[in-house]
């Protein structure tokens, strides 16, 4: 009994501890499970088995939801992904719904991370991703000439090698979200070059430019069919 | 000749194919037949933590399978309003946080699941046999679990009902809830970092004990086996 009141004590001194720690982590801080990941041959076959666990939210094809709860993982660059999980499971990244699925126990160690991140990668995207009101496409694109091109690409692909994510064809919803968390400091593993870049947006600028991203396609060879139906679950 | 007899059998064999086709979705149906309340759990994502049928939940979360039905409902509606939260997590937020993340839309902040079915997923896991007993990772102190006993049937039973078995209604089951849940909720009620309307008369009770009568009364229930001598 006295045994047990103890671990709880040491359970919340250690949760004190990390969090009195991860303010101090910012964008990028590499090391530990994340560069291991990153060099680690990925076994897809392991991959589908740990993708399960995300599966309940993400969906058996990583399509998201269009409301934004949820977004499209498939096709996101490993990088990316491994660089998210590791962040989330540092608490270096704020997600009180996903913590869990990202611990150890969940989905297991760095191999698991670099097995489900590739399996990710490979899964096709959602053809019909959740787009904005479409008013003010102009505006949106331009906005995205000016500001965005140089880290996300001239269409929303993403730099795999620097962790700047592929944005084209994600859920709006999601993406108006976290630019929102991005610009206004809650997103705390944000790159910093990016909340200065974009302090200056007003939400009918990041609706525009989200409205736009949300519909750059991404490559046709890397879109699923509307309605296709992940073989490996069902 | 040779030719008819092999058009016969493809003839044949296309109407047996046709049989077959026609009849596998109805059979197909007739299996997927889900109750809504089931299909609502997997699908708005509860099982994900909570397990499944709502008796194999992760971490410290509760197990709701066989929850008194009207103490779900309330619950739910508590956590998506912001009502219900606890003392903060592993993440820094407040217990229940986690479970508001996966119901409200970021879009508008409106919950993406409605009240009606809310009440069918309560109702199926009210109808759901309740979690069996794990044992104890470390075996209890048998002291422990007696004090736990003693406690609860002076304190506890009158609303709870014998054993934790026999709430009264709108009121949960305690037994056999996981012992971690049962240890954070009666420091939370204790603390208010768990304010909700019926937490007011408990309140009363547990401001009075400690932590050792948490965890004594967290041994006991955890251990009280609610598919015994049902």
């Amino acid at each position: 009994m006295s045994a047990y009141k103890t671990k709880t004590i040491l359970a919340a001194a250690f949760a004190a501890t990390v969090l009195a720690v991860s303010p101090a982590l910012a964008w990028n801080e590499g090391g530990g499970e994340q560069d291991e990941a990153l060099h680690l041959t990925p076994d897809l076959e392991n991959g589908i088995e740990v993708y399960e666990v995300c599966a309940a939210c993400h969906l058996y094809e990583g399509w998201g939801q269009t409301d934004g709860t949820f977004p499209q993982l498939a096709g996101q660059h490993k990088n990316v992904i491994i660089k998210q999980l590791a962040d989330i499971r540092a608490l270096n990244r704020d997600n009180p719904t996903m913590y869990p699925f990202a611990l150890p126990e969940s989905i297991g160690g760095a191999q698991s991370i670099a097995d489900v991140s590739a399996y990710i990668a490979k899964l096709p995207m959602n053809p019909e991703p959740g787009v904005g009101p479409g008013t003010d496409l102009a505006l949106g694109e331009q906005l995205y000439k000016d500001n965005c091109v140089r880290c996300h690409g001239d269409n929303g692909q993403g730099i795999p090698e620097k962790y700047y994510p592929r944005i084209q064809g994600q859920h709006y919803n999601y993406l108006i979200r976290q630019f929102e968390w991005i610009r206004d400091g809650k997103r705390r593993n944000a790159n910093p070059d990016m909340v200065k870049q974009i302090q200056g947006f007003s939400d009918k600028d990041m609706s525009a430019v989200m409205d736009f991203v949300s519909r750059q396609k991404p490559p046709a060879e890397d879109v699923g069919e509307p309605g296709w139906e992940n073989p490996d679950f069902n | 000749m040779k030719s008819s007899i092999l058009k016969t059998a493809n003839v044949l064999s296309s109407v047996f194919l046709t049989l077959a086709v026609l009849g596998a979705p109805a059979m197909a149906a007739e299996k997927k037949q889900k109750d809504p309340g089931k299909k609502l759990y997997m699908t708005k994502t509860c099982m994900a933590c909570h397990g499944k049928n709502g008796a194999k939940a992760m971490l410290d979360y509760p197990n709701l399978a066989g929850q008194d039905e009207k103490y779900l409902v309330n619950q739910i509606n508590y956590i998506i309003e912001g009502k219900r939260t606890g003392s903060p997590d592993a993440t820094g937020n407040p217990r229940s946080q986690g479970m508001r993340g996966a119901l409200i839309r970021a879009v508008d902040g409106q919950p993406s699941i409605s009240k009606d079915e809310i009440k069918q997923i309560a109702k199926w896991l009210a109808a759901q046999e309740p979690a069996g007993l794990k044992p104890p990772k470390e075996p209890l102190d048998p002291a422990s679990v007696e004090a736990g006993k003693a406690l609860f049937d002076k304190k506890c039973k009158s609303c709870h009902g014998k054993e934790g078995k026999k709430p009264l209604k709108g009121y949960p089951f305690v037994a056999g809830q996981k012992r971690a849940y049962i240890y954070t909720q009666m420091q939370d009620i204790k603390s208010k970092a768990r304010v909700t309307p019926k937490t007011a008369p408990m309140y009363a009770i547990v401001k009075k004990m400690s932590d050792d009568d948490f965890a004594n009364l967290a041994d006991y229930l955890s251990q009280v086996d609610r598919n015994a001598d049902k």
